[in-house]
């Protein structure tokens, strides 16, 4: 009688436990799940494609305001999903950086780094606008090292080109898309 | 099914419908996921 009642108990303590944990997975898999269609990333989650806003094309545009941009939105046409991301503007061209590459945890957390090396082609959104471009994995050139890390570093407290030299952070340029590259890095 | 399982469907269903129909929910744990994943890394 007394081992029934104490079993018994211990099933309800164990459900109690079970639902408490159940409530904020669920909670958080109702918004992955929710984000995963939507047009463009939340403030946690990816997204999916950005077909909001005008394609911008023609000419670059001047890349300076870029310095007061916290995030863009970034789209991988391979897979088709979104994203928030880092960007820094040096020398008239533009820049994506994504940390904690040479770790098991950032490489299951950040997957499009692989899969931008793989098809680079990608679409970014910034201030409602969309612009078509190629990513381009940047490995060597120490003045464009140096460059884009002191705006990194300037906009987000970044360590420094030493970090991307040794593939703790992985640095893709933002090209054109007619700049006829397709992924890969340099 | 047994009582219980009933109870874990309703939790569920409860916890989806909230997510998705009651303003602020979703942003509300979004900032709280940031946070922590902000003071993760850092």
């Amino acid at each position: 009688m007394n081992d029934r009642h104490t079993s018994t108990l211990f099933r309800r303590v164990l459900m109690v436990v079970g639902v408490l944990i159940l409530i904020p997975l669920v909670a958080i898999g109702t918004l992955a799940i929710a984000s995963g269609g939507a047009d463009g990333p939340s403030a946690f989650f990816g997204g999916g494609p950005l077909v909001a806003g005008e394609l911008v094309t023609g000419p670059e545009p001047d890349w300076s305001f870029l310095g007061d941009i916290g995030t863009i939105e970034l789209q991988l046409l391979d897979p088709p999903r979104s994203r928030r991301i880092w960007i820094a503007d040096y020398d008239g061209k533009i820049y994506v950086v994504s940390a904690y590459m040479d770790s098991a945890i950032g490489l299951l957390w950040k997957r499009w780094p692989a899969q931008a090396e793989r098809d680079g082609r990608a679409v970014m959104r910034i201030q409602g606008k969309r612009y078509e471009r190629t990513l381009m994995r940047i490995t060597s050139g120490a003045e464009v090292l140096e460059g884009v890390s002191a705006e990194l570093g300037r906009k987000y407290g970044f360590d420094g080109p030493a970090s991307i030299e040794s593939g703790h952070a992985w640095l893709f340029e933002v090209a054109p898309r007619s700049s006829g590259t397709a992924g890969g890095s340099r | 099914m047994t009582r219980s399982y009933w109870v874990i469907l309703g939790i569920v269903v409860g916890v989806v419908l909230t997510v998705l129909l009651v303003p602020g929910i979703g942003a509300y744990i979004e900032g709280k996921l940031l946070g922590w994943a902000v003071g993760w890394a850092s």
